[in-house]
């Protein structure tokens, strides 16, 4: 609100008049009425509701109100109060919302502002010296708000005969005696099937899978309690139960791929982190090591290079890389570290004590700076060393030994480098950051303050020195100098320590001093200490000055000591709070990262009580505690029970656990369920799961955007769950749902109708479909291909062909591939392809070689990655150090004593000559690593009565070669592709004997290409069923019947049966 | 939750071409079914504003990459005065983009006339949006806190710098619904294929459910994502599969009827099979005559692609979109830091008859009065000059125009100090801006609370207030 200057003059003039006789009078009489109506109130009023803000200490919009002076010298806007003039005074004005509207948190009743009325009309009589503290912001109600108490262990209810035979962990027992209170009986158990379903998403988030519903009998099986028991064990124990639980945890910790704002740059070492997670939730990491090793894994543990990337939960705020308000970002990432703590670990919505001491909770502003206190040295860092404490204090005196001796030496040259350096800046030009800025920047790190240096480092981030460009710039006496000086240095090189091994994108400290932290709106400056929430330990924290070889301040240690300790009434209640809301939907307290009074106060604060010291009793053991939920009776009840008249009254949202709310597939569970069904995940089938999509925060992927994915900005406790004609359109519409139809399809190929529909119902919802459904399926798959058109296009690349120039036994007829065609040959089904000895070979004729050191593919079962496990049998090319034309295998799997993937190339030397039918293949007996291993063999059919070449190669992979990648022939369109024919081709899960190769005879067939048939490519004559699925560009030529069968798997994608669990 | 309101969906079935529609695509079996259920209200239904409010929905005209205010609509003498001298200390130093404020003034090189009743100031560069001075409302007080685009764009949509919170239009979207859900309720779309910077965060929901966030229409091609079917998939297979679905989910739904959702999500599949039917016709342009495209400059290469989208938007809040946001220079086009000459004269040639033709197409359309049109950018143009002959960007003083939806045209709010840098009297900050932008359609920024991890969050983040003196 603006006011005229004049008016503003004219008021303050007033003031001063009428101010000067009233403190006259004030002390002519003790006391007065006036003297009682400032005590009843005046004071009370403005210590309530406008001293925190409007004080000494704070002075919101330059406004004093705890002193007499401040009162009538007024604000940014004027007096205050006009004594003997209530119509004058905004006080008054702000009380009553006409002008401002004070205070903020809602209008006072009108008998309080009538009193203040009284009070200005009796010229608000002040008594002298009088200066106004806000009363102990903390109030004993606060003291007593549920999630500050100390954890209790309550005592396990002991419910009726009936109940307790219901019962089947103490659970359920808290969870009985609250329902038998309304005369609510728990539902029935869960029908089986749905029941198998629902454990198995809750454990690792994908369906059951065909060797689990064998085993169950359907879920039949799981009627034995012992059986539950048995099978949660096996899936907290699968490597997939690491993926799922990771999610939740990333959604809290706000994890990106990328740094968000408008470059939105990669970060290519986030993902250690995610990986971390998934490794500390399968290894059962106890939760308050969990803890301690992301807030401070660089103190505790510096030598373990885990306990180092799991301070990346420090790193993953926004980052704007060419902000030139380098301490306004600085601020924003202690904010956020603040503020996402309080978040995950404590359930404490801090963010509005940034400001002010928060309206509805006992959070001050202060205690908020206290947290943030633990930051101030924070230091993020691109090289953090691993090692030891030993190590780092070994190497820290070497370096400091080499650091004195030469500190003349680098000091004369840095006076040199650096004014250059700073000029010739490769990226942002340093001159663009303000000048303060700048000084900092240009100082040597070593003059610097612990803050200069965070900031300095921080801006330095946006430009690199160039010091191999220095000689460019260096004048020639300089230049002399330098070199001579660069001389002088190198002598001092012996007593460098050794470097260690470090670890990027990871958090320390700047050094063992902390940067002072304030409250940016206080005119006092008060250094804040390190300190708790004020309700909970009002005294600094305690701080224990680590080792000095660490260079760190300890502070973080302290914050994360105190956060996973025992006696911490926070922490154990909010991780235990939220394992239940994944479980049940619904928090015990439904506000899991907000335990404040715009929370929820929990359902049940004693079985939330017990479970949280349960849970510390039992060392923090997430596992232990989804062991204990999900072999609960009450996680065992029924979705389907309708609520009667009593239930709808008492407990229409079923807080009581009447029975399990049935949930929606989160976006990351329908990706991998779907790709499940296609048959690209399964147990130990590494990345293929939505949680290694990398999030890029500017373009996420769109399913699970679209299916509310938090948007990874800031910690997300809960996701939303909505419905939306976007989420229809892009499961109904999108090529993606099209593209998986067509490959399950693919794969059910062989079944017969009935057998197809039913197997769909299995792997989509684990049931048998019912008559009604094969019926309906059936009818509709009739009625699609009745009015879908045959397709009668066909391309010149699937013509086939006969080989030329066998002048032994029957011309066979060959596939024309070639790198610009678009055919692609492949076996989707990927399940039947061997994990250990195999024999493949086939008839090929090779037209050309590539230019470079590509590989000619005749077949593969491997991505290119050579990361990632599979074969590949092909022929060299020109640039190749294994020479042209020669007939190789490349060989990715593990080896007998790593457990990372290993690459090999396995060469024959055996040449084929181009555009010459040749028989070619390999046997492979994997366990054998001597020169009998392997087994090449080739033979020229256009020579009569060629001999088979053979060739007796060694190798070291024996062990996991394949990683669900399908069998392509010559490989993909455009990358080590095959050019020529290729006739036939055979694959055994055997290594074939030569004599057996020579027979021509099959062991353990997997497969039997032939292309003899234009409406059958790839037709697989060995009854194995393995036929090539073929595709021309983006979509493959199906018949009407198979257009059908894409179409119904389709519409079952996108079936709420599929998306919903019961 | 249950998210699609039964009354609304016989309201805008049973308007026609939505029930013909429905049972064209569904079968007629399936409409009725969905006419039949019940559940709870849309959270997209339209919802009454908390107070009067003349605008119903809004058409935001983003200059993105800052125009220069003081050579569009806030003429500064003084800078012909000190041009080649650098910024008095006097005027306080500002941290800029790229490190410029030590360096010389640049003095405009327009021509400048008053305009209309309201003797409005506007440069020579703006020819088309002079005729129509008498319905602006110039603000030449704003000032926000973001130095870079990043910053600038996002706080300009979102009220902080910050990532993380609801755009505008979510929070438009949020308080009043839609009139009309065969469409989107907030829609973007953008005058050239660059990305805005920060991409769809601009207009995202922030910490919101992604009911609310705002769809990015494409010109080119089907206009939303995945509207239609791949094209190996016919209609009448369409349909077919879509029948036999629905069928499986009723189905399904029998004994589940304490899951909500599951009508929800069948009746998702209905609207979105509506929106794939409305939303090529909304954005179908054939049926304007070439009078009406020439007004937007359909007609002309330079002006077609922005007078498309301005016209877009005519038909859009038409047919009932609440809030519709236009990206001109998409990319940080205006972001003139050097040439500020050749980079403004081209980028308002771009825009000024598209603008132009939209208020004269709105106002005779009789669709000014409840359309609110806000133009302007992230922030404003730096008097001191960058290279030589371009401008830093300048948040700290900078002018945005508004028209139509109950404001009071012809006038001018708000003054920047004599060269242009800071704002002075009747300083705006965005808060205080989107406050506005609420209180002329009718919601309280006060009241408009949405909760989120503990907070009650508003628009403003607590801090905007309402300037009611731009209402007529």
């Amino acid at each position: 609100m603006k006011h005229n200057t004049w008016l503003h003059h004219l008021v303050m003039a007033g003031v001063a008049l009428v101010s000067a006789s009233a403190i006259v009078a004030a002390a002519e009489t003790v006391p007065t009425a006036a003297d009682d109506l400032f005590e009843i109130h005046a004071r009370p009023l403005l210590v309530a509701n406008c001293i925190r803000c409007h004080s000494e200490v704070k002075q919101e919009a330059g406004l004093n109100l705890s002193t007499r002076d401040g009162l009538l010298a007024g604000g940014d806007s004027g007096a205050a109060v006009v004594p003997g003039k209530p119509a004058e005074s905004l006080l008054l004005e702000a009380l009553r919302y006409e002008s401002f509207e004070m205070p903020p948190t809602g209008k006072l009743d009108d008998a309080a502002i009538a009193g203040i009325e009284q009070w200005v009309a009796a010229g608000a009589v002040w008594p002298e010296g009088t200066v106004l503290a806000p009363a102990n912001p903390i109030t004993a109600k606060d003291r007593d708000w549920w999630c500050y108490q100390p954890l209790t262990s309550p005592a396990v209810p002991d419910p009726a005969a009936e109940a307790a035979g219901w019962c089947r962990n103490e659970i359920d027992r808290f969870v009985v005696a609250k329902l038998a209170k309304q005369g609510i009986a728990p539902a029935a158990a869960a029908p089986p099937t749905t029941f198998l379903r629902r454990l198995h998403y809750a454990a690792t988030g994908l369906p059951p899978t065909e060797r689990l519903l064998v085993e169950t009998d359907g879920g039949l099986t799981l009627e034995d309690p012992a059986a539950v028991e048995r099978l949660v064990d096996e899936l907290l124990a699968s490597p997939t139960y690491g993926e799922h639980q990771a999610r939740f945890w990333l959604d809290l910790v706000r994890y990106a791929d990328s740094d968000g704002y408008r470059a939105d740059h990669a970060r290519p070492y986030a993902k250690e982190y995610r990986d971390y997670c998934i490794r500390s939730f399968n290894a059962d990491k106890p939760y308050d090591r969990f803890v301690m090793e992301q807030l401070a894994g660089d103190e505790i543990d510096p030598g373990n290079r885990d306990a180092i990337i799991a301070t990346m939960f420090l790193r993953h705020w926004i980052y704007e890389w060419n902000q030139r308000d380098v301490e306004g970002q600085w601020q924003k990432i202690l904010d956020d570290l603040t503020e996402t703590t309080a978040d995950v670990f404590l359930a404490q919505g801090v963010k509005c004590a940034r400001c002010h001491d928060h309206k509805f909770d006992p959070l001050l502003q202060k205690d908020y700076y206290r947290l943030q206190a633990f930051f101030a040295p924070f230091h993020p860092t691109e090289a953090k060393p691993v090692a030891d404490l030993a190590t780092l204090a070994a190497f820290a005196e070497r370096q400091q030994a080499w650091e004195q001796a030469t500190a003349d030496l680098r000091r004369r040259l840095d006076a040199i480098e650096r004014p250059l350096l700073f000029q010739h800046a490769k990226g942002q030009q340093p001159k663009m950051f303000p000048p303060e800025i700048q000084t900092m920047i240009a100082k040597r790190p070593e003059d610097r303050t612990p803050y200069e240096h965070q900031i300095a480092t921080l801006a330095a981030r946006q430009f690199t020195f160039q010091p191999e460009k220095l000689e460019e710039h260096l004048d020639e006496a300089a230049a002399a100098e330098r070199k001579q000086l660069l001389g002088q240095l190198a002598a001092y090189d012996s007593l460098k320590p050794k470097p260690l091994p470090v670890q990027a994108f990871v958090a320390g400290d700047v050094g063992p001093q902390a940067p002072l932290t304030r409250i940016p709106d206080d005119r006092t400056k008060t250094p804040i200490d390190p300190g708790f929430l004020t309700l909970l330990d009002a005294d600094a924290a305690v701080i224990e000055p680590p080792p000095a070889a660490l260079a760190s301040t300890g502070r973080r240690t302290a914050l994360a000591r105190w956060i996973a300790s025992e006696e911490n009434p926070l922490t154990a209640r909010v991780i235990v709070n939220r394992v239940w809301q994944q479980h049940f939907g619904r928090g015990l307290s439904a506000s899991a990262s907000d335990f404040g009074h715009l929370g929820q106060a929990p359902t049940h604060p004693e079985l939330l009580d017990w479970l949280a010291s349960w849970f510390i009793r039992e060392g923090w053991s997430i596992k232990k505690l989804h062991r204990l939920i999900l072999t609960s009776a009450t996680f065992r009840q029924t979705s389907a029970r309708d609520p009667d008249e009593q239930i709808t009254s008492i407990d229409p949202e079923n807080k009581l656990l009447w029975r399990v709310k049935p949930r929606r597939l989160s976006g990351e569970e329908i990706t991998d369920t779907i790709a499940a069904t296609a048959g690209r995940i399964s147990i130990g089938k590494t990345r293929r799961r939505a949680i290694y999509t990398p999030v890029q925060r500017n373009r996420p992927d769109p399913l699970l955007a679209a299916f509310d994915l938090p948007d990874r900005i800031q910690s997300a406790g809960e996701r939303h769950r909505t419905t939306t004609p976007m989420q229809a359109l892009l499961l109904a519409n999108s090529d993606w749902a099209h593209e998986q139809a067509r490959v399950i399809a693919r794969q059910l190929a062989p079944l017969p109708d009935e057998v197809f529909v039913a197997m769909l119902h299995r792997q989509l919802f684990g049931r048998v479909a019912t008559a009604d459904e094969l019926g309906d399926a059936a009818a509709f798959m009739a009625a699609y291909e009745s009015i879908t058109p045959i397709d009668r296009s066909r391309t010149e690349a699937e013509r086939l062909q006969s080989m030329p120039g066998i002048v032994d036994g029957p011309a066979a007829q060959a596939v024309a591939l070639s790198p610009a065609g678009e055919l692609a040959i492949d076996l989707l089904d990927t399940s039947c392809l061997p994990q250990a000895d195999f024999t493949v070979r086939g008839v090929v004729l090779l037209r050309s070689l590539y230019e470079n050191a590509n590989v000619r593919t005749i077949a593969a079962t491997w991505s290119g990655d050579p990361k990632q496990a599979g074969w590949s049998l092909g022929v060299t090319s020109m640039k190749s150090r294994y020479q042209p034309r020669n007939l190789i295998l490349q060989l990715v799997g593990k080896t007998e004593d790593a457990e990372h993937i290993h690459y090999e190339v396995v060469a024959s030397n055996l040449r084929l000559e181009l555009d010459r039918p040749y028989f070619a293949g390999v046997s492979v007996d994997l366990d054998d690593l001597s020169e009998n291993g392997i087994t090449f063999f080739l033979r020229d059919l256009s020579q009569p009565e060629a001999p088979l070449q053979t060739a007796q190669v060694s190798h070291e992979v024996n062990r996991f070669i394949h990683d669900g990648d399908p069998l392509r022939l010559g490989s993909r369109p455009d990358k080590q592709a095959w050019d020529g024919l290729i006739a036939r081709l055979r694959l055994d899960a055997a290594r074939l004997t030569l004599p057996e190769i020579e027979a021509g005879v099959s062991r353990e067939p997997v497969l039997d290409w032939r292309f003899d048939d234009p409406d059958a490519i790839a037709h697989d004559a060995s009854g194995r069923g393995h036929h090539a699925h073929v595709s021309v560009g983006p979509i493959e030529r199906l018949s009407p019947r198979e257009w059908a069968r894409v179409a119904l798997i389709h519409a079952l994608l996108n079936d709420n049966e599929l998306l919903y669990l019961d | 939750m249950s998210y699609f309101s039964r009354r609304h969906m016989l309201a805008s079935a049973g308007a026609g071409f939505g029930a013909v529609a429905l049972a064209g695509i569904l079968g007629r079996e399936a409409a009725a079914a969905a006419a039949g259920s019940t559940a709870g209200p849309s959270p997209l239904a339209p919802k009454p504003p908390h107070v009067g409010g003349r605008a119903k929905s809004v058409i935001f005209l983003f200059m993105e990459g800052g125009p220069s205010h003081i050579d569009l609509f806030d003429p500064k003498p003084a800078l012909d005065r000190l041009a080649g001298k650098p910024v008095p200390e006097s005027f306080g130093r500002v941290i800029t983009a790229m490190g410029e404020f030590g360096s010389p003034i640049l003095a405009p090189k327009r021509s400048w006339k008053q305009h209309g009743e309201g003797g409005l100031w506007i440069s020579d560069w703006l020819p088309h949006i002079a005729t129509q001075a008498d319905e602006l409302a110039v603000i030449r007080s704003c000032w926000t806190n973001g130095i870079n685009h990043s910053g600038g764009v996002c706080q300009m949509n979102t009220g902080t710098q910050f990532a993380g919170r609801p755009s505008l239009g979510s929070w438009v979207t949020y308080g009043l619904g839609t009139e009309n859900e065969n469409l989107p309720a907030f829609v973007v779309m953008q005058d050239r294929e660059d990305a805005v910077v920060n991409g769809p965060r601009n207009w995202g929901s922030g910490f919101m459910p992604a009911v609310y966030q705002g769809a990015a229409l494409e010109v080119e091609g089907p206009p939303l994502p995945n509207l239609a079917p791949p094209s190996h998939v016919t209609a009448a297979q369409q349909r077919l599969a879509l029948d036999y679905l629905q069928r499986r989910n009723r189905r399904h739904q029998d004994g589940r009827d304490a899951n909500s959702e599951l009508d929800a999500r069948i009746r998702s599949y209905e609207l979105a099979f509506q929106m794939q039917a409305h939303a090529p016709d909304a954005v179908d342009l054939s049926r304007e005559t070439a009078e009406t495209k020439a007004l937007y400059g359909l007609d002309d290469k330079e002006t077609a692609a922005f007078g498309r989208n301005c016209l877009l938007a005519r038909r859009l809040v038409e047919r009932g979109v609440r809030f519709v946001q236009c990206y001109h220079g998409a990319g940080s086009k205006w972001d003139a830091h050097k040439g500020i000459e050749g980079n403004h004269a081209k980028m308002c040639r771009e825009m000024d008859k598209p603008v132009a033709g939209l208020l004269t197409d709105l106002k005779r359309c009789g669709l000014l009065d409840d359309t609110l049109v806000v133009w302007g950018g992230e922030f404003g143009r730096t008097p001191m000059s960058e290279k030589g002959d371009g401008r830093d960007h300048n948040p700290s003083g900078f002018t945005m125009w508004m028209a139509g939806g109950g404001v009071r045209g012809g006038t001018v709010h708000g003054t920047t100090d004599e060269i242009g840098l800071h704002a002075v009297e009747n300083r705006l900050h965005v808060h205080d801006l989107h406050s506005t932008i609420l209180y002329l359609l009718g919601l309280d920024h006060k009241k408009l609370v949405y909760f989120h991890a503990g907070r009650p969050e508003r628009v403003d983040a607590n801090e905007g207030h309402v300037y009611r003196a731009i209402a007529s």
